[in-house]
């Protein structure tokens, strides 16, 4: 034969949930502060029996006072003149129970209002004497994340969400980035780069053809650039004699038309006035004279007419142009 | 050029219109040239004939048909010089040229014109050559006729830089 343990009603296993989430807070809030050795401690935990037991034997009295009140009830209710009289209270009770639920309604809705900032401030309170290094340093943080599946919590992740939210000019701003140049150890970062695997991957015609050339040449200031070199230190820096030494000299005078050179530069009517010697110097001499002599008496015809030889022709239009 | 009271020479006169003075002057030189060569080749003609044929022609007669010989060899003078290279060796000396009106170079049908008629001016009272002072082309009765113009030829701004070097520097020059 077996014991049977009766199973509490559901109003008397709320209360004792109650009262044991009341002592543990109680305890976590006083924690340190009354040590079971001392005899504070010792008070508490006596004083802690002593209510736990109290409300037991409340409880029990309590249920076996409903237990008793129901069934002492339920035997009346069969007698005529007491249901009557039952029903008779309960219709005058039905203001009241009116009155009661309007009341718990409204002060249901009062407290939720209110239960938002009391939760902020109970959980300040709490935070306040919960000793959060504590259960940190207690949190297996690798047993924390072995349990999360990092896959599924990324997919469930709205990174175009978030960029969107992010400022990102702010968040510029606030990079110290010279701080981040300092610390990069540009020596490993250039060893560890593939130089010619980069050339092998750049399209070098494409980014030639996105080239505005003539939009660049027209940002450079040739003068100063010019302005820049030293002109005289290239010069200097030019071996002449190697430069000449590379010259086929042969092969340039035979690609020198002598004929046109002649033609174009009247050679040989300089080389007769240069070897003229004192006889071109008196028809020189000759010549002067009579042009200015000409232009002693065109001068005073000029004066005789000047309205025709005002604008008169210098030459035939072949030889000399009109604005001459 | 002062001293001379002649205007200051253009960097290059090539192609201008010649004036009356350097023309008068080849002309003059150019009769003297012709004047001399005829009277050498008469007297040699002359010299040759007596020596050898034992003719004497007598040059100095005042016989017209010498007038005429020698105005045939003008003639043969200046068109030959003319249509060889539009100067005759007066005008080369002076630095002159004679082209056609539009400044081409003269032909032969021209040249021979332009020596034909080149004594009207003068037969006329030298009233042909007034065209050369006063006219806007400077141009003569003969050039008028055969449509020709005389202009300069050579180079004044060379001339001026010879000139230049081949004048001695003096001290007072320097300073």
């Amino acid at each position: 034969m077996s014991d049977v343990v009766p199973t509490p009603p559901e109003w008397r296993r709320q209360v004792e949930q109650g009262t044991a989430l009341a002592i543990g807070v109680g305890a976590a809030a006083t924690a340190g502060a009354f040590p079971s050795e001392s005899s504070a401690g010792a008070v508490a935990d006596v004083v802690l029996g002593l209510a736990v037991e109290g409300q037991r034997r409340a409880l029990d009295a309590a249920e076996t006072a409903l237990s008793v009140g129901g069934a002492v009830a339920r035997a009346g209710l069969r007698i005529g003149p007491v249901r009557a009289l039952a029903d008779r209270a309960s219709r005058s009770a039905l203001p009241a129970r009116a009155h009661g639920r309007a009341v718990r309604e409204i002060s249901g809705r009062v407290t939720r209002d209110a239960l938002p900032r009391y939760a902020s401030k109970a959980t300040e309170a709490v935070l306040d004497v919960v000793p959060v290094d504590t259960v940190v340093a207690g949190v297996d943080v690798g047993a924390l994340l072995d349990r999360i599946d990092i896959t599924a919590l990324l997919d469930r992740i709205d990174v175009g969400r978030i960029v969107e939210r992010v400022d990102v000019g702010a968040l510029v701003d606030r990079v110290d980035v010279a701080r981040i140049i300092d610390r990069v150890d540009v020596g490993a970062l250039l060893a560890r780069v593939d130089v010619q695997e980069i050339i092998d991957r750049v399209d070098v015609e494409a980014l030639l053809t996105r080239i505005d050339v003539g939009a660049i040449v027209d940002r450079v200031d040739v003068a100063t650039i010019i302005d820049r070199v030293d002109v005289q230190a290239i010069i200097d820096r030019v071996d002449i004699d190697a430069v000449v030494g590379k010259v086929d000299v042969e092969a340039l005078v035979d690609r020198v038309d002598v004929d046109a050179l002649v033609e174009r530069t009247d050679l040989g009517r300089i080389v007769a006035q240069s070897t003229g010697g004192v006889a071109s110097g008196a028809v020189d001499l000759v010549r002067r004279q009579g042009v200015g002599l000409d232009s002693f008496v065109a001068r005073w015809a000029g004066r005789l007419r000047p309205r025709a030889l005002a604008d008169a022709p210098k030459g035939p239009p072949l030889l000399v142009a009109e604005d001459s | 050029m002062k001293a001379s009271g002649t205007a200051p020479v253009s960097p290059s006169l090539i192609g201008h219109y010649a004036g009356a003075v350097t023309r008068l002057v080849a002309l003059a030189l150019d009769l003297a040239i012709t004047v001399v060569i005829f009277n050498l080749a008469v007297s040699a003609t002359d010299w040759l004939l007596a020596r050898f044929v034992g003719v004497d022609v007598n040059p100095s007669g005042g016989n017209p048909a010498w007038f005429l010989l020698l105005l045939v060899w003008q003639f043969v003078y200046f068109a030959y010089c003319w249509t060889l290279s539009g100067k005759t060796p007066a005008m080369a000396l002076l630095g002159l040229r004679v082209v056609r009106g539009d400044g081409s170079d003269l032909d032969r049908r021209r040249a021979a014109l332009r020596a034909l008629t080149l004594p009207l001016g003068a037969l006329i009272f030298g009233l042909g050559y007034i065209g050369i002072i006063f006219g806007r082309r400077r141009r003569a009765l003969h050039d008028v006729i055969a449509d020709t113009a005389v202009v300069y030829d050579f180079d004044a701004r060379a001339a001026r830089l010879r000139f230049l070097t081949r004048r001695p520097v003096h001290t007072d020059d320097r300073s």
